[in-house]
């Protein structure tokens, strides 16, 4: 039978784990891949279909948060390492990624994507991009904490609502109506600031 | 057109949203509930665990770990075990001396206790169990009992040392397994059954469809597994499922290390893989709640099933 290897130990918490990154303890990476590596390795999973680029990804956003913490000095090194994750994987899916590529945060998109449809222009203008960025955050600077963080979570993380609800302390019903509510709330916002996709 | 608009949106929102939305999200509801949760039942347990302790009727005599090392009886210290002391307590019948290691984990009073003999035997003189289970794996024969759900005991015979182990606490079960995995695996022979690199590893054990189920529930590479294993008491040409998981959307026939296995799952979601172990003649099954592929639990069914 194989020989197990019990491994015990109190979790770490978030801010131990930054007095880490800041006093550049040489064990600080690792151990933040320990409590955090699993919610990381979902969150490459839900944006690229395969394993080792999602393995690269991790790998990548692990080194970033090291280069960067100090002069960086997240208030969540968690949020701050998932952010990163996503940046790197969302860059690895653009080199990769052709109109059909199927992963789980395209889908998603592609949910919201059918309450936006509104008629195409060109993309290329980086005119068009700064405005959509900017009604964007406008629209998310406008909307109540928790709707914003539910609606994120689902869109620009890949999350599923049974996951959004347990993380924001709603039932399934509850997160449903504010993705809902924030779709409806961005539309009329993309809408009113003429801003077409 | 469309990888454009999905790319521009997915480049958009403001970094500091996108942090927000992955910080812990403040629950104002029950938060004096929930601080004053864990400190009420901290106490409540140490009321028990003072309440049902009886002081021992056996005499006792306290010796060194040394003494005790001396007399044949190497203990294993568990992790975290603290307020040491070692004695040997009344002798069960003429000359049979009982070596006992008494420890504290946490606030929880532990006792193992060990006698040198070829035979399993009882080690405590305790009230009649609500129920008992007893396997053997390889070698080595276990029995775990349970009193009032709240006493908990674990008895083992280690054939080659030719010594009976028993470790008794008024734990809960899951903290009972939980030591015993440590202090076996110390001792060289692993309660649980799980990868050289796993983590989070914990066991237990108990009775289903007539059978006593074995389960590990380990991580390895940040996916989670559900092991079980439990003896075939009679030979059947149906295979059993042990996992308490019902079918998922793929089903597959496959083979683990030569036995017929049978495969289901949702690509990425949930999955289970139950085979009969023909050299252990255990019914086996291994579950993913989460990220299952083919090809992981495959892979891991014939890491952990005995060749």
């Amino acid at each position: 039978m194989p020989t197990a290897t019990l491994k015990r130990g109190v979790p770490m918490t978030d801010d131990k784990l930054m007095e880490m990154f800041l006093r550049r303890e040489s064990t600080a990476v690792a151990c933040a891949q320990k409590e955090y590596g699993k919610c990381c390795m979902q969150t490459a999973r839900r944006i690229l279909r395969d394993e080792e680029d999602a393995r690269q990804c991790f790998n990548e956003a692990f080194l970033r948060a090291w280069q960067t913490i100090p002069p960086e000095n997240p208030t969540s090194l968690r949020a701050y390492l998932l952010r990163l994750v996503r940046e790197i994987a969302i860059e690895k899916y653009m080199t990769k990624a052709s109109d059909t590529a199927d992963t789980p945060i395209r889908r998603i998109f592609d949910e919201l994507e059918s309450t936006l449809l509104v008629p195409e222009t060109e993309l290329d203008s980086d005119l068009v991009i700064e405005e959509l960025s900017e009604v964007l955050n406008s629209f998310l600077s406008m909307e109540p904490v928790k709707d914003r963080i539910c609606f994120l979570r689902r869109y620009w993380y890949g999350e599923s609502v049974k996951e959004i609800a347990a993380a924001c302390d709603l039932t399934e019903e509850k997160a449903r109506a504010a993705l809902s509510r924030s779709k409806k709330r961005l539309r009329a916002a993309l809408v009113r600031e003429e801003t077409y996709i | 057109m469309k990888a454009n608009r999905f790319h521009v949106y997915m480049r958009s929102v403001d970094a500091s949203y996108l942090e927000e939305a992955q910080s812990p999200v403040p629950n104002r509801k029950g938060r004096v509930i929930k601080w004053l949760m864990p400190k009420a039942v901290c106490f409540i347990l140490l009321v028990i665990g003072l309440l049902i302790w009886k002081p021992w009727e056996d005499m006792q005599y306290a010796v060194t770990g040394e003494e005790m090392a001396a007399a044949g009886y190497a203990f294993v210290e568990p992790e975290g075990a603290r307020n040491i002391s070692y004695s040997f307590a009344e002798p069960l019948d003429e000359g049979a001396q009982v070596a006992q290691l008494e420890f504290t984990v946490s606030t929880s009073a532990y006792t193992l206790r060990a006698l040198q003999t070829d035979a399993p035997c009882d080690l405590f003189d305790f009230p009649d169990a609500d129920y008992e289970l007893t396997w053997a794996d390889g070698e080595y024969s276990f029995s775990f009992a349970s009193a009032d759900s709240h006493e908990n005991w674990l008895c083992w015979n280690a054939p080659e040392e030719k010594v009976q182990y028993a470790l008794y606490a008024a734990v809960d079960k899951a903290d009972l397994l939980d030591l015993a995995v440590d202090i076996l695996d110390k001792q060289g022979h692993p309660l649980a059954a799980a990868p050289l690199d796993a983590v989070n590893v914990k066991f237990d054990v108990f009775e289903d469809m007539g059978l006593t189920v074995r389960q590990t529930e380990f991580i390895l590479d940040f996916d989670q597994f559900v092991y079980r294993i439990a003896d075939m008491l009679t030979f059947s040409a149906i295979l059993e499922d042990i996992s308490g998981q019902g079918d998922f959307a793929s089903i597959e026939n496959v083979v683990i290390n030569g036995a017929d296995a049978r495969l289901t799952y949702d690509e990425g979601g949930e999955g289970k893989i139950t085979w009969i172990d023909a050299a252990s003649g255990c019914i086996c099954s291994l579950y993913m709640p989460d990220d299952a592929t083919a090809q992981k639990l495959q892979l891991m069914a014939e890491t952990l099933s005995v060749e």
